[in-house]
């Protein structure tokens, strides 16, 4: 009676395992198909965790390019782990407006700069990056560049964050599902193929990550900033002002969407956000610079055109004398001065160009006190890098 | 763990080869692992909580010995009622302790006298409704004698705990899962591959067709000023295809696991959206919970027999409004039930509720015209009772009710839900004399393959990768 139980009990093991093997074997093609997914998209550089890519981009001697597109771009995390490996001693902050300040910029503390624009998107992302630095989480910079946004201000709460505390998507299974979902799709529109024939090809070479580096040139630089090539190649045919926004910065002006859309009323509780947070970095010893980046001159003229935008504007003006009581040094279009630039400057209506910037810097340069760390900046050799810019909107080739 | 999670892939294989590994040991260990295997996979959602079942099974395990030992009448009832007051007190701690609080406030406050009264922020644990009611069964029915109380604590602890169907049920009846603890369970390869069909129409359900609607829904419904008619219209069936996917999908999945370990559930969905009327709709709708109320409060209640017509209707009422409660602390699942039991009402009045046991049009591609147009309304009957069930408060109903009614319509810019309205609908339909839609084991082998193939694709493609969490965890 035992050795019978006994036996039947071991054909149920047997049966099982079987039916395990049968279903490993159904799901064999499955995976195997994922794999072959997946390694694809480490070729492109798409499936690689941000933290990966930014100590990959600190340790490269070469220009690396990173952009990934079938995974979400997750700009925050990667730029803060772009921080946390390199602790910079002058640090951009802000969204993608200020995203074209360079380390050449900055000469000679180039190796001591990093552009982390994009890891803000909304007051609360400032709140929380003051909080990190200090609580000593990530190191102090000596010089933060923190471009204001005027709609950051604005009494929304459907205002999106850059999700700095995110996990990233490269770990997370629900993430590779989408990336290879379109990777699938990308295939069999033949964009894979033009993918993978331009990444051969490109000077780059392996050092372009994320298919949107891969197939457009346009990506983040080893220092943060950001190319943006296909409008860079776009200028070489003609200079002239052409706002290449998606949709148009002055469409999103006249009706009052996106960033412009109803309420455009500042709101007092954000900016009581603003001033303690950039209070706090000044209390922890940074030289906080708080810039306001430009926008285009019609979209400027269309904001001035509204009533409501026009007094939304000069509410956000009056902020800068408080950001200053708060002990940062401030800098806006109006103090540009003669570094007003002509909007061939402007990538599009709110979207600064590189020599653009580089006027900010030297704008800064001028204003910063003696003991400022922008005094020990080569200014000379910054004027003479404008002058020589093969563009308005750039310094140099697409891959320099 | 949710069951639409990658955590879950690697569990459950993990699980099943160790469970079977043990078969030639001992079932106390299989037993034993069951039992730490549902415990882990609640504790993924938090850990904390999991001193909740624990109580519940202790008080039950210690009720059920206590009944066995004692035949004094008070002493058994007295028992009954320990269990019965620590699983309720459980229950109405976490799930209703706030909503009382509020609405008492609330009636104060209507009467002129303002109070201060005391509100705790309780996080609702997961699954509380289901595996409470699932151990109450347990007592009553050994209170009730029809069950002998178990001396093996690893086999209850392991039954009130069992991961498939722990946190959403079905609520499974002590008489039909717990002996299943104490014997061998065999494997059974037929059912196993059953099983695991069962688990993809499930994850089809739910991924697919659930998760997709529910931001269409969850838009809807809380724009709904914004729509005409024809849009909340949508809104509504969209609802009452994202509820069942999710939860059928849900049973299923638990359904289909449970049976890799060689263990039967009972059915909880039989096809409920092709019923003829509203009796039917609630023979094939959440049939555990259906019958779990049927058998623990309504009969207890009076039930049908031997008492007054107007006891039996208001105990009817009564048994309805309760399981709308069940499902959530809001005067919206309240009026839910109570619909329901209005709309059920006429038909135990004119003794029609017990018509249709069969599925309908029974070897028949199409029902004819009449069946048709019950179908129609008892689906458009469902509909206006799960506004009240979907909807954040009686107000929000009744706003969506007449703003549905009373405007205009018109096209509509939803319409990208319609097809995984109409797949469902559609392959249910063909399946629908099958215990589940993807129960395909009498076709070829090919054509099997070909289908699960095709269905994996489908999860790949069309599946949201969000993770929506199971509306019904929240009840």
């Amino acid at each position: 009676m035992d050795k019978r139980i006994d036996d039947e009990k071991s054909r149920d093991v047997a049966k099982a395992r079987s039916f395990l093997l049968r279903v490993s074997v159904f799901m064999a093609p499955v995976a195997l198909l994922f794999l072959i997914g997946e390694m694809l998209l480490w070729n492109l550089g798409e499936n690689q965790p941000v933290a990966h890519v930014a100590a990959k981009q600190l340790q490269s001697t070469k220009p690396t390019l990173y952009s990934r597109n079938l995974m979400s771009q997750q700009f925050g995390i990667y730029k803060l782990a772009g921080i946390q490996l390199r602790s910079p001693e002058i640090l951009v902050v802000g969204s993608s407006r200020v995203m074209q300040f360079r380390d050449f910029m900055f000469t000679p503390l180039e190796r001591s700069f990093y552009n982390a624009g994009g890891i803000i998107q909304g007051i609360y992302d400032i709140e929380s990056l003051a909080a990190l630095i200090a609580e000593g989480k990530i190191a102090a910079p000596r010089l933060l560049v923190i471009g204001i946004d005027p709609w950051w201000l604005r009494s929304d709460d459907s205002q999106q964050a850059a999700g700095i505390f995110d996990s990233d998507d490269a770990y997370n299974f629900a993430g590779h599902v989408k990336a290879l979902r379109s990777l699938v799709r990308r295939s069999l529109s033949g964009e894979l193929a033009e993918a993978l024939r331009r990444k051969r090809q490109s000077r780059f070479g392996d050092n372009k990550l994320g298919l949107a580096a891969i197939h457009s040139d346009s990506g983040f630089r080893n220092d943060g900033s950001r190319q943006y090539a296909r409008e860079i190649v776009a200028s070489f045919a003609e200079i002239e002002f052409i706002d290449r926004e998606d949709p148009p910065v002055i469409d999103r002006i006249r009706g009052r969407i996106y960033q412009f859309a109803i309420p455009t009323v500042i709101d007092d509780a954000r900016v009581s956000i603003l001033l303690a947070a950039i209070g706090r970095l000044v209390a922890s010893g940074v030289e906080v610079w708080a810039v306001m980046p430009p926008f285009a001159e019609e979209s400027l003229a269309a904001i001035r055109g509204d009533a409501e935008l026009d007094q939304f504007w000069n509410d956000y003006e009056t902020l800068f004398p408080m950001l200053s009581q708060q002990g940062a040094n401030t800098i806006s279009m109006d103090q540009l001065g003669v570094h007003r630039m002509a909007d061939e400057y402007m990538i599009d209506g709110f979207h600064p160009g590189e020599v653009y910037c580089a006027h900010f810097v030297l704008a800064m340069i001028e204003q910063a006190a003696d003991d400022s760390l922008l005094k020990r900046i080569d200014a000379r050799k910054l004027r003479q890098r404008i002058e020589s810019a093969e563009l308005p909107l750039a310094f140099g080739a697409v891959t320099d | 763990m949710l069951f639409n999670s990658f955590a879950f892939a690697i569990f459950l294989p993990i699980v099943f080869l160790c469970y079977w590994q043990l078969q030639c040991r001992s079932l106390r260990g299989q037993n034993l692992l069951l039992l730490a295997a549902s415990y882990l996979f609640y504790s993924w959602w938090d850990w904390r909580f999991l001193g909740l079942i624990v109580v519940s099974s202790a008080v039950d395990y210690l009720v059920g010995v206590g009944l066995g030992a004692t035949s004094h009448q008070h002493r058994r009832k007295a028992l009954l009622w320990t269990s019965v007051l620590v699983n309720i007190g459980i229950l109405g701690f976490f799930k209703y302790f706030g909503f009382f609080i509020d609405s008492f406030a609330q009636l104060l406050e209507s009467v002129g006298v303002g109070a201060n009264l005391p509100t705790l922020r309780i996080i609702l644990p997961v699954g509380i409704s289901f595996y409470t009611f699932q151990s109450l069964s347990y007592t009553i029915d050994v209170y009730r004698r029809q069950l002998q109380p178990t001396r093996d604590v690893l086999a209850f602890f392991a039954y009130v705990s069992f991961f498939p169907q722990l946190v959403a049920g079905p609520i499974e009846r002590a008489s039909s899962l717990l002996p299943q603890f104490f014997k061998v369970r065999h494997f059974d390869s037929e059912l196993a591959k059953d099983g695991l069909r069962q688990i993809l129409w499930g994850l089809v359900k739910k991924i697919v067709i659930a998760d997709n609607l529910a931001g269409m829904v969850e838009s809807i419904f809380a724009n709904y000023q914004d729509f005409g008619g024809s849009t909340l219209f949508l809104g509504v069936v969209f609802f009452a295809i994202q509820i069942y996917c999710d939860f059928s999908g849900y049973s299923d999945i638990a359904i289909g696991t449970a049976r890799l370990f060689g263990f039967e559930l009972m059915r909880n969905f039989a096809y409920p959206y092709f019923s003829r009327d509203i009796g039917e709709f609630w023979r094939r709708w959440h049939i555990s919970l259906s019958t779990w109320f049927r058998d623990y409060v309504y009969i207890p209640l009076g039930g049908s027999r031997g008492v007054s017509r107007g006891r039996h209707f208001a105990v009817l009422l009564i048994t309805f409004t309760i399981s709308g409660f069940w499902h959530g602390a809001n005067w919206t699942f309240v009026i839910w039930g109570l619909l329901n039991g209005l709309f059920y009402l006429p038909l135990v009045i004119t003794n029609r509720h017990k018509r249709y046991s069969e599925v309908v049009a029974k070897g028949k591609w199409l029902p004819n015209l009449r069946e048709t147009i019950q179908i129609a309304v008892t689906f458009a009957l469902t509909l206006i009772a799960w506004v009240f069930f979907r909807a954040d408060s009686l107000s929000h109903a009744i706003g969506y009710l007449t703003h549905m009614a009373t405007t205009s319509w018109t096209p509509t810019q939803w319409r990208s839900g319609i097809p995984y309205v109409v797949a469902l609908l559609l392959i249910e339909w063909i399946q629908r004399e099958k215990p589940h839609a993807l129960a395909i084991g009498s076709s070829p082998l090919v054509v099997r393959w070909a289908v699960y193939y095709s269905v994996v694709a489908i999860l790949f493609f069309y599946g949201n990768t969000g993770h929506v969490s199971f509306i019904y965890f929240q009840f």
